[in-house]
């Protein structure tokens, strides 16, 4: 009788695994993005996703504290899709405000909100006040003494927010 | 620190372009920066790259760009993110709900998003939440309270002489005199509806008004007004029908933002329209193609997520 390749046997024992994780703890999960989202469609999908992402790991025989990862992993996603919702939200709010005469298309409209969201990630570690400091500087072009003024901030300031922004960006296209 | 991470000469090459851009730099400072370009071949490079990242960063940038990115909205969220990170998991649940990012506490009723759900309560009181509701419960040896914070209830009273059932909103409050009643939060007011027997409700200034059967009243923080009885089928919207008699097309548009993911935005112009039928709400889609098949409005999805109503 052929042996089975280590491989396939690797394989079998993984499948099983996941399988018996799904099973022991997929309600579970559910049940408590059920309660955090209040919604039980997203709470199914960001269930799904997270077991997704499990399925992707490179070593789930591995894994000692399950809950403890799929928490992880789910809490992640929630945060990921509220900042997406929050940012899209923005977006609409200021175009809704705007004036008349600028109306993009809903083509242009979904481009705008990629990039506002990758942008937004490159960003990430930086608070409201330094972003506008950079922001400022980035798209208007305004010395720091100017950005100072509008913020309320000092000069020094600014180009410290200024340095930061900058790191991030370098950091974030390596 | 982010900077940490960098090398020394695109650290340096920041502080120089971070210079660049203070609109103080002098000529001695120029001075200084060429002669860091021809320090050492590193510094060139670090400064091509970090200049040609930063364009690629921004090569696109959409207008509003900056009022969007740097909105409190948005960054609220990513701060949340990094305590969570410190505070850990289980820790994680309690702040979410004590900033009110997470819509519930633990033992209250609430419901979400195009979701309706009927409760009883320990007294045998039945509570129905209209979506994305949420109502806290205190009960003590001789009150019966519901603080409304959120949407909307339809409430069956269990009889309890000894122990008033009141509904308490920031706009007044409602007692039961032993009966079924309807409590909306609305913009600035609360709508309360009887649908049996009485209710007596009272503004935060004290002027109160007893309702029976069919009668409504709006309590805002400085009155209570009657409401038109004709209207009284808009309180009973339990079973996920929308009854409206002759009103303005922004109730009912008000009405179905609870089951309506995003943004549902209507013009001045098309929210004033008249509007009679009975509307089912848990199929807002169907709900608005009837709207722009019987109305003169247009209803348009510019985004998944953004939904926006006017007059054709």
């Amino acid at each position: 009788m052929p042996s089975i390749p280590l491989d396939d046997q690797r394989l079998a024992l993984r499948n099983c695994v996941l399988h018996q994780m799904f099973g022991d703890h997929h309600d579970w999960l559910l049940q408590r993005l059920r309660a955090r989202l209040g919604c039980c469609h997203d709470a199914a999908d960001m269930a799904s996703e997270t077991f997704a992402q499990v399925v992707q790991l490179p070593d789930p025989q591995a894994i000692q504290e399950p809950r403890a990862l799929l928490t992880t992993i789910a809490k992640r996603l929630v945060f990921a899709t509220w900042r997406r919702r929050d940012l899209e939200r923005a977006y609409l709010e200021a175009l809704a405000q705007q004036i008349p005469g600028y109306e993009p298309s809903a083509q242009e409209q979904v481009q705008a909100i990629e990039t506002l969201a990758s942008l937004d990630r490159i960003l990430d570690g930086l608070s409201p006040l330094g972003r506008s400091a950079f922001l400022y500087s980035q798209l208007e072009n305004l010395t720091y003494a100017e950005i100072g003024a509008r913020l309320g901030i000092s000069a020094p300031r600014v180009h410290q927010y200024v340095a930061k922004a900058l790191a991030l960006c370098y950091l974030a296209l390596e | 620190m982010a900077h940490n991470r960098l090398p020394p000469a695109v650290a340096e090459a920041i502080e120089w372009l971070a210079l660049h851009r203070s609109g103080c730099m002098t000529d001695a400072d120029r001075k200084r920066f060429e002669h860091w370009l021809r320090l050492s071949a590193d510094h060139p490079i670090a400064w091509q790259r970090l200049e040609q990242r930063v364009g690629q960063a921004f090569a696109d940038v959409p207008p509003l760009a900056h009022h969007v990115l740097s909105s409190p909205a948005i960054s609220r969220r990513g701060l949340l993110r990094g305590a969570l990170a410190v505070a850990g998991i289980g820790v994680g649940g309690w702040w979410l709900q004590r900033t009110g990012l997470l819509p519930f506490a633990q033992g209250d009723l609430h419901t979400g998003l195009a979701e309706r759900h009927a409760f009883t309560l320990d007294d045998g009181s039945r509570v129905v939440l209209n979506a994305k509701s949420r109502v806290d419960l205190a009960f003590a040896g001789n009150t019966r309270t519901l603080i409304l914070r959120e949407g909307g209830l339809s409430i069956q009273v269990a009889a309890d002489p000894q122990r008033p059932l009141i509904v308490v909103t920031p706009f007044g409050e409602a007692q039961a005199l032993g009966t079924r009643f309807t409590v909306t939060l609305r913009e600035g007011a609360a709508d309360v509806w009887v649908q049996e027997s009485r209710v007596q409700v009272k503004a935060p200034n004290g002027a109160t008004v007893q309702l029976r059967s069919g009668e409504g009243a709006v309590l805002t923080s400085n009155a209570v007004h009657a409401l038109d009885p004709n209207r009284a089928a808009e309180g009973r919207w339990e079973d996920g029908y929308l009854e409206i008699h002759d009103q303005p097309l922004g109730v009912v548009i008000d009405a179905l933002r609870a089951y309506r993911r995003g943004l549902l935005r209507i013009s001045p112009e098309a929210a004033a329209l008249r509007v009679s039928g009975v509307f089912l709400l848990d199929d807002s889609a169907h709900v608005l193609r009837t709207l722009q098949e019987t109305l003169p409005v247009r209803v348009e999805q510019p985004l998944p997520l953004w939904t926006q109503v006017s007059l054709r």
